[in-house]
C-alpha cells in the first residue's frame, strides 16, 4: 500500500496503482478521455493533468503511479484552467452537432463541458471539415468530425481484440480514423469500440438513430448467448423495449468487453417476436384460463394414474430460481419422471473458448446450474433423439415444453414439432411467437423473456452470477416461478373427480 | 513531402566554403577542404579511425570512453543541449537486452542545415564516432536514421558504409578486438516529427513516427523496447576529436559550461550564408561580421531566431550583446537549439514570417496530443487573420493563451516550437502586429468583447 495525498487528502491505495483510478476509486474524477483501465497508456488527450508537489510541469495523471509520498492536486487554478483549455482544443474542431449526435446525453464532451468548460468559445475560423458517415463494415458507423483522436479504439483492435484493423491516418488535425485500405472491421469484438469511443465518431450501426439514450433505463443481468456469461447492462425503454446491451464490468469474467453476437441477443426478447397473449389452438384465451387448463390437463392424467404419459421438455437457459420451482413442483408434487433435454453434461465437459478471446463453445447460459438442479432433484434427462422416437410410438400423451426466445432452441423444436401426433396434447411455456407457431394446436402461454428473469445462473467458471431485469415488456406473460406457482395452487384446488372420489371414500 | 523542386536540389551536394572563413575555429571541419575526404583512405590519411584504434588497441573500457566524452563537457548538438556522457551514462549496464545506437540525421528545422555539411563531407567522422559511441554503450547495431529529403547524402553515407566494413571497423571482431558491430542507413518519409528522438524512434520500429510517453526514457527503453542512444550527427561527428586530443583539449575550448566549437548554418539577410564552426562563447558579431560579413546590401539587423524556427526570436539589442554559447543565449531568453541561425533585415515583415512558420509547424504537428494538433492549427488561423487584415483586438491576446497553453502540455516539444516563438514574436515586436490590427477590418463587436472579458 501506498500513502498519497490527493487535494491534501491522505489516502491509502495499491502500491504502483495508476492514479486516474486510485483518484476514481476515493471519489475523485481526474477527467480523461484516452486513458481506460483496460488498454495501455497513450497521454494523448492531456485531459487528466494534475499539479505533482515538486514538479513545476503539469504532469498527466495517466501516466503517473502511486508510490508513497506522491502528493497531487486536481483542483488548483492551474489545474482548472488547463483542463478547461485542453476541452477548448478537443472542441474547436468539433463540429459540435449534438441534435442529431447518437452520442448526446452520454457524451464525454459534453459532460465535462458541463463540469470543467462553461466558456465561450473564441474560435471563430474556419474548422476542419471531414467525412461524416463512414460505414467501417456493417457494425460500426465512424463520423470522423466528431473523432477527437483519442486512440482508444485503435489500442483495442490492437491490444485486446488483436484484429488490428484500425489506424489513425493523416497527420495535425486532418488526423483520421479509418481501417486499413478502407476494408470492413473484422471479427466478433467490433461493437466494444463503439463503448469506449468517449464521442460520438464511432456509432453502433444497430444502434444509430433508434432511441435517444436519456430516455433508456438500466438493468443489469447476463447476457445469455454463451456459457461466459458476460455481465451486461440491458438498456431499455420504460421496460417495453430493449434498445441495446452494454457490457458491465466484472475483473473475473467479461472485464470491460463482450462479443458482437452476444450483444445483438437482445433482438429476440422484443415485442415483434413476442407471444403476448396465452392461445389454445391459435385462439387467444385469458392467462389465469390457460393455466388452469394447464394443471387440469395434467391433473387428469395424474389422477388416471398415468403421469408416465406426461413428458417435460426444457433447456439449460432458466435460471436456479425458476428451475427449482418447475422441478420440485413437476418432479416432487406432480411426480413426473420424463424429462428431456439436450446433452447438457456432453455440453459442459467439451465447453472451451471458442475464438480465443471470450466466446465458448456451449451455447447456454446455465448449463451448470441446470446439472446442478438435476442433480438436487435427482432428475435424468434423456435426449432430443429419444424424445422423438417417444413421440412417435405415441408413449407420451402429455408434452409440456418450456422454450426461451433463443432462436437456436426453436431450431431444435422443429423436427419434434413434426414427430407429434395429434393424439399428444402440446403445452408450451415460451416467451416467442415462433415456437408456439411450430405447434399450431397447443395450449401456449407466454412467459416473460431471459432478460427480463431476475435471478441467478451459473457461468463456466461455475460463478454464480445475478440478473436482475425486473421490468415485464408484455403485461400478460409470466415468469416460470410464476406460471408454477400458479398451476400449483390451481392443481390443488379439488376437482368434480376429487369431490367424487371424496364421495366414494 | 518530398517536393519536386526540394527533390533535384538534394540530388547534389550542398556547397560549402572549403576553406575557413575568418572568425572560425575549424576543428570537426578542419579537413573539409581536403580534395576527396569523404574516401575512407583520405580520411585514414589525415588520422581517420585512430580514435577508434586507440580505443580498441589500449583496450579502454566502455566506461573509460563514457567518461572521457562526460569530461570534454560536450553538449547535444541537435537542439537539447543534454550532456553527452551523461546520456550514455544512463544506458544500464548489463546486456540482458540489446542495447542500440541511432544516429539522429532527420535534419528538418527550418533554418538548420549544418548536419549536411558533415554527412555529405565527411561521413567518416561521424561513423567513426558512432562505433566509439556503440562501443561506449555496448551496443551491436546503430541506425543511421537520415531526412528523407537527404538522397545525395543517404548515398555518400551508405558508400562509406560500405567502406568502413572493407577496411575493418565495422561488422565481426573489429580490429580484433572483439567488439561486433553492424550499421545500417534508413531513411526518413520527411516527417519533421521523426526527429524528435521518440518520434525517430517509433518510426524505425516500423510505425506512425508519434513521440512516446516519457518515461520511459530511451536509455532504458527505446528502440524495440531495448536500451538505446539516440546522438545527434555532429555531436557525434566530434567524439573521435575527443579521443585523439583528450577530453580536456575539447573542454578547453569554448566557455565553462559550453564547451568545444559549434557548428552554425547561417540563412536569411547576411552577404555570405553557409555553415560556420565557431568556437563557443564568441560574440555574434564574430559570426555575422566575419564569417557572413554582414548584412546583405548594408540593410539594418531587425531580429535574430538563434536555433533554428522554434527558438524564440531575439532583437537586433539583444542579439548583439549575446555570445554564441547555451547560457548567454537562454539568458536572453531563446535558445541555442541546433544553430540554424535565421538573420532577419529591417525590411522584413515578422508577422509575415510568423506566419509562414505556424504553417509549418501546422503541416508538421503529428497529431498525436490534442493540444498540438488542434493549437498549431488555430495559430495559424488566427495569423492567417492577421496577415489577411481580418483580426480583431482580442485575437493578439488569444495568442498568448492559445500558446500559453500549448507549452509543456504535450508528450514532445513540437507544440512549445511554434508557441515560444509566437510568443516572443508578440513580446518583441508588438508594433508590427499592431500594424496589422490598426489595418484590419475585423472590429470586434460589443459581444465579442465580453466574451474576452469572460474567457481571458
Amino acid at each position: 500500500m501506498a500513502k498519497i495525498t490527493i487535494n491534501e487528502k491522505e489516502f491509502e491505495v495499491e502500491d504502483g496503482k495508476n492514479l486516474v483510478d486510485a483518484a476514481e476509486e476515493n471519489g475523485i474524477e481526474i477527467p480523461h478521455y484516452c486513458y481506460h483501465p483496460g488498454l495501455s497508456v497513450a497521454g494523448q488527450c492531456r485531459m487528466c493533468v494534475v499539479e505533482q508537489e515538486g514538479n513545476s510541469k503539469l504532469q498527466i495523471a495517466c501516466n503517473m503511479q502511486c508510490k508513497d509520498g506522491l502528493k497531487v492536486s486536481t483542483e488548483s487554478d492551474r489545474v482548472k484552467d488547463a483542463v478547461k483549455w485542453n476541452l477548448e482544443f478537443h472542441l474547436i474542431n468539433h463540429p459540435i452537432d449534438c441534435p442529431i449526435c447518437d452520442q448526446a446525453g452520454e457524451c464525454g464532451l459534453q459532460e465535462y463541458f458541463m463540469e470543467h468548460g462553461k466558456y465561450k468559445s473564441q474560435m471563430r475560423e474556419q474548422k476542419v471539415l471531414k467525412e461524416k458517415v463512414v460505414p467501417l463494415g456493417d457494425k460500426i458507423t465512424l463520423d470522423k468530425e466528431r473523432c477527437i483522436l483519442c486512440s482508444r479504439c485503435v489500442r483495442f483492435t490492437q491490444e485486446v481484440s488483436k484484429t488490428a484493423d484500425l489506424a489513425i491516418f493523416n497527420r495535425g488535425d486532418r488526423s483520421v480514423i479509418g481501417t486499413v485500405n478502407n476494408e470492413p472491421m473484422k471479427g466478433n469484438y467490433q461493437v466494444n469500440t463503439v463503448d469506449i469511443c468517449p464521442v460520438g465518431a464511432l456509432t453502433s450501426t444497430d444502434f444509430r438513430f433508434e432511441q435517444r439514450v436519456w430516455f433508456l433505463e438500466e438493468a443489469e443481468s447476463i447476457c445469455r448467448g454463451c456459457s461466459t456469461g458476460c455481465n451486461v447492462n440491458i438498456h431499455h425503454k420504460a421496460g417495453k423495449h430493449i434498445y441495446r446491451l452494454k457490457p458491465r464490468y466484472n475483473a473475473d469474467v467479461n472485464a470491460y468487453w463482450m462479443c458482437d453476437e452476444g450483444r445483438l441477443t437482445y433482438k429476440s426478447a422484443n415485442f415483434d417476436k413476442r407471444l403476448n397473449a396465452a392461445r389454445l389452438g391459435g385462439v387467444k384465451l385469458p392467462l389465469r384460463e390457460a393455466v388452469q387448463m394447464l394443471a387440469a390437463e395434467l391433473k387428469t392424467l395424474v389422477a388416471m394414474e398415468q403421469q408416465d404419459e406426461i413428458a417435460v421438455l426444457l433447456f439449460p437457459t432458466e435460471t436456479n430460481e425458476d428451475l427449482e420451482t418447475v422441478f420440485k413442483t413437476l418432479k416432487g408434487d406432480l411426480e413426473i419422471n420424463a424429462f428431456y433435454s439436450i446433452d447438457v453434461q456432453a455440453l459442459i465437459d467439451e465447453d472451451e473458448v471458442k475464438d480465443e478471446l471470450m466466446m465458448r463453445n456451449d451455447p447456454y447460459p446455465n448449463s451448470r446450474g441446470f446439472v446442478k438442479g438435476m442433480k438436487a432433484h435427482k432428475i435424468e434427462t434423456k435426449n432430443l433423439q429419444s424424445l422423438k422416437k417417444d413421440l412417435e410410438s405415441g408413449k407420451i400423451g402429455h408434452l409440456l415444453i418450456i422454450a426461451p426466445e433463443d432462436p437456436q432452441v426453436t431450431d431444435l423444436l422443429a423436427p419434434l414439432s413434426q414427430a407429434t401426433s395429434p393424439d399428444t396434447f402440446v403445452s408450451l411455456l415460451t416467451p416467442q411467437t415462433a415456437a408456439a407457431d411450430l405447434f399450431a394446436q397447443a395450449l401456449s402461454i407466454p412467459c416473460i423473456s431471459h432478460y427480463e428473469k431476475k435471478g441467478c445462473m451459473i457461468n463456466f467458471q461455475g460463478r454464480e452470477q445475478q440478473l436482475s431485469g425486473g421490468f415485464r415488456m408484455i403485461k400478460e406473460s409470466l415468469s416460470l416461478d410464476e406460471c408454477f406457482r400458479l398451476l400449483l395452487e390451481e392443481y390443488k384446488k379439488p376437482t368434480e373427480i376429487d369431490r367424487r372420489k371424496g364421495a366414494q371414500q | 513531402m518530398m517536393r519536386e523542386t526540394q527533390h533535384h536540389r538534394n540530388m547534389r551536394p550542398m556547397a560549402v566554403d572549403l576553406s575557413p572563413a575568418p572568425g572560425e575555429k575549424r576543428i570537426l571541419l578542419e579537413h573539409l577542404g581536403v580534395q576527396g575526404i569523404r574516401r575512407i583512405s583520405v580520411y585514414e590519411s589525415k588520422g581517420g579511425y585512430n580514435a577508434l584504434k586507440k580505443i580498441l588497441e589500449k583496450k579502454l573500457s566502455p566506461d573509460q570512453v563514457i567518461e572521457a566524452v562526460k569530461g570534454s563537457g560536450i553538449r547535444g548538438r541537435g537542439g537539447a543541449g543534454f550532456p553527452t556522457g551523461l546520456k550514455w551514462n544512463f544506458v544500464p549496464k548489463d546486456q540482458s537486452k540489446p542495447h542500440y545506437l541511432l544516429c539522429n540525421a532527420d535534419e528538418s528545422e527550418p533554418g538548420t542545415f549544418k548536419d549536411r555539411v558533415i554527412l555529405e563531407h565527411l561521413p567518416h567522422m561521424m561513423i567513426e564516432g558512432m562505433i566509439i559511441g556503440a562501443y561506449a554503450v555496448q551496443a551491436k547495431k546503430s541506425y543511421v536514421y537520415i531526412r528523407g529529403e537527404y538522397t545525395y547524402a543517404t548515398k555518400i553515407v551508405e558508400e562509406a558504409i560500405k567502406e568502413a566494413y572493407r577496411a575493418g571497423y565495422l561488422g565481426k571482431n573489429i580490429l580484433g578486438s572483439g567488439f561486433d558491430h553492424d550499421m545500417f542507413v534508413h531513411r526518413g518519409a520527411g516527417a519533421y516529427i521523426c526527429g524528435e528522438e521518440t518520434g525517430l524512434i517509433s518510426s524505425l520500429e516500423g510505425k506512425k513516427g508519434w513521440p512516446k510517453l516519457k518515461p520511459p526514457f530511451p536509455a532504458v527503453e527505446g528502440y524495440l523496447k531495448c536500451p538505446t542512444v539516440v546522438n545527434n550527427v555532429e555531436t557525434l561527428a566530434a567524439v573521435p576529436w575527443i579521443i585523439n586530443n583528450g577530453d580536456k583539449a575539447y573542454s578547453g575550448i569554448g566557455t565553462e559550461k559550453s564547451t568545444g566549437t559549434k557548428l552554425w548554418s547561417v540563412s536569411g539577410d547576411v552577404v555570405r550564408q553557409g555553415v560556420f564552426e565557431v568556437e563557443c562563447g564568441a560574440s555574434f558579431q564574430t559570426l555575422l561580421e566575419d564569417c557572413c560579413r554582414g548584412m546583405k546590401d548594408g540593410r539594418k539587423l531587425k531580429a535574430v531566431i538563434p536555433g533554428g524556427s522554434s527558438a524564440p526570436i531575439l532583437t537586433a539589442a539583444e542579439a548583439m550583446d549575446m555570445t554564441l554559447d547555451y547560457e548567454s543565449i537562454a539568458s536572453k531568453g531563446s535558445m541555442l537549439g541546433s544553430g540554424g541561425m535565421i538573420i532577419l533585415d529591417e525590411t522584413r515583415d515578422l508577422v509575415q514570417v510568423l506566419k509562414n512558420l505556424s504553417e509549418f509547424y501546422h503541416d508538421e504537428s503529428c497529431g498525436q496530443c490534442t493540444p498540438c494538433r488542434e493549437g498549431t492549427g488555430w495559430l495559424m488561423k488566427i495569423l492567417h487573420s492577421f496577415t489577411e487584415k481580418q483580426a480583431r483586438p482580442i485575437d493578439l491576446e488569444l495568442l498568448k493563451t492559445t500558446s500559453n497553453n500549448m507549452i509543456g502540455r504535450t508528450i514532445c516539444v513540437l507544440a512549445d516550437s511554434i508557441a515560444m516563438p509566437v510568443l516572443s514574436y508578440i513580446e518583441k515586436f508588438p508594433e508590427e502586429f499592431d500594424r496589422y490590427l490598426s489595418e484590419s477590418s475585423g472590429q470586434s463587436s460589443l459581444s465579442e468583447k465580453l466574451q474576452a472579458k469572460e474567457l481571458l
